[in-house]
């Protein structure tokens, strides 16, 4: 009588065998994969709990915050830092009405102290590049930003075309000046601003008004540069940003 | 069918129950009041050391000739200035805290961050412009087309805007300005969230610059693309209680 073989986990040649021997292995690398998705659990919620944890600001913590300034507390100090900070103020502070120039949005403001006096739609610099590939000279037509101030103003303006004129158009530098001159291209009125080449003034094309078109130059419509020519005087303030 | 109409005394009811009418009463006010928002907490009045401070900070920056920037935390705004003035208002939405943590445990900074100055911000992703190369000859090219057909872009169109971007100081303050709403005109893609995720993973364990104090400003994305279109090269930030 057979007896039907008894299972031996060692006995490679039994039909199982290879299942018996692989057994151990895979439970072991069904381990080794679980305590690898544990860590990677872990890490996980390491990364998700590690950064920056975002408050709303409150008060109390805007004062704990806020940098000490101990010698502040003294009345003396206290004026004469305000005696020093007046001193500079009036010798900053815009006189009369002063200009800003938003050369991004293309707009102008022109104030009086805290008072709004005109919203103008302008035209500033369309930021585009020129090369001459003659003589290799490039010009970047940006409206320059800082604080400037009216150095000149002048009635019925003549522009004197620069050679980028001519190259941009693909037409040839003329050599005299009376070539260049042109009539009734800046408007009405011109002023004139405290670095070379660079002015307040008219245009001939009102319906790009709002958008960034000039070559550098700040071109204001008709009405509003009428109201600029009264309002502001030589050594007014331009702010241009 | 006739409908039966009752004449009805709106203030029958009343009338006739005064009792149940009062105890209604006082029921809708104690809900009332217990819905009712809680008042916000009063945002500190500097004292007169920090004002003195604030005035030195001032004056300080106004002498230098440069744009900067005012966080003003009590007017939740933003102020672009130059030689103390106001020049433009960026409204603020919110303002958080960041505090960086480590397995959700989160480390408080008393670092002074308030009534200072801010130096050297890097702007990241950089300010950049679409700059258009003119071709001489060329209409299409030509910052100012003379054919009326065609509309040269603005600066809007030129300088895209992310909706995540950050201003990193060099003594350690950062500032993450996140913009809400859609942004007009042209759009850049911010960083995936991961990424900003994974970084922060990594300032917050110490590998690469950790910054000490991060703030959190949420702004409506016009008035934030407004701001970063408008960004100077040097970017320094005077915090305001």
């Amino acid at each position: 009588m057979k007896h039907a073989p008894e299972p031996n986990e060692n006995n490679t040649s039994h039909s199982d065998g290879g299942a018996m021997i692989r057994r151990p292995a895979l439970v072991a690398t069904v381990m080794i994969w679980d305590v690898l998705a544990l860590l990677a659990l872990l890490g996980y919620a390491v990364f998700l709990g590690t950064g920056y944890e975002y408050r709303t600001l409150r008060p109390a913590d805007a004062i704990k915050h806020a940098e000490p300034f101990p010698e502040g507390a003294d009345p003396a100090v206290q004026a004469k830092i305000k005696r020093d900070s007046d001193k500079v103020f009036r010798k900053l502070a815009p006189r009369g009405s002063h200009v800003v120039i938003d050369r991004v949005h293309n707009r102008l403001y022109l104030w009086r102290a805290n008072t709004l006096l005109l919203e103008a739609a302008i035209s500033c610099g369309a930021g585009s590049r020129l090369a001459d590939t003659k003589t290799g000279r490039e010009w970047t037509f940006d409206t320059p930003v800082g604080r400037f101030r009216v150095v000149n103003r002048r009635e019925y303006p003549v522009w004197v075309a620069p050679d980028w004129e001519f190259i941009e158009a693909n037409e040839p530098i003329p050599r005299s000046r009376s070539a260049r001159v042109q009539e009734g291209m800046l408007g009405e009125y011109a002023l004139d601003l405290n670095i070379p080449g660079y002015m307040i003034h008219g245009t001939l094309y009102s319906r790009l008004l709002g958008r960034s078109v000039s070559h550098g130059c700040i071109r204001v419509g008709r009405d509003d540069l009428r109201v600029l020519w009264r309002k502001v005087p030589i050594g007014s303030t331009v702010f241009i940003f | 069918m006739q409908r039966r109409h009752e004449p009805t005394n709106p203030t029958a009811w009343r009338a006739s129950h005064p009792a149940a009418a009062s105890f209604l009463a006082v029921v809708l006010m104690l809900i009332g009041s217990g819905c009712s928002t809680p008042q916000p907490e009063p945002w500190p009045q500097p004292s007169q050391a920090q004002q003195a401070q604030l005035v030195q900070e001032r004056t300080r920056l106004a002498k230098d000739n440069l744009f900067y920037y005012e966080l003003r935390l009590g007017e939740r705004a933003i102020h672009l200035c130059h030689s103390g003035v106001s020049l433009r208002k960026y409204p603020v939405q919110t303002i958080e805290v960041g505090q960086p943590r480590f397995c959700y445990l989160a480390r408080e900074s008393d670092q002074p961050w308030i009534q200072r100055t801010w130096m050297d911000g890097e702007l990241s992703p950089p300010w950049e412009i679409r700059r258009i190369r003119i071709i001489p000859g060329d209409e299409r090219t030509r910052p100012t087309p003379e054919v009326a057909g065609i509309i040269p872009p603005t600066m809007e169109e030129i300088i895209p805007v992310p909706a995540d971007f950050r201003l990193r100081f060099k003594d350690g303050l950062d500032v993450w300005f996140h913009l809400e709403g859609s942004i007009p005109y042209a759009v850049r893609e911010s960083a995936s969230p991961w990424q900003r995720r994974w970084e922060d993973f990594g300032e917050s364990v110490g590998f690469g610059p950790a910054s000490r104090i991060r703030l959190r400003v949420v702004m409506e994305a016009a008035d934030g693309a407004a701001m970063f279109r408008s960004f100077p090269q040097d970017l320094t930030l005077l915090v305001t209680l």
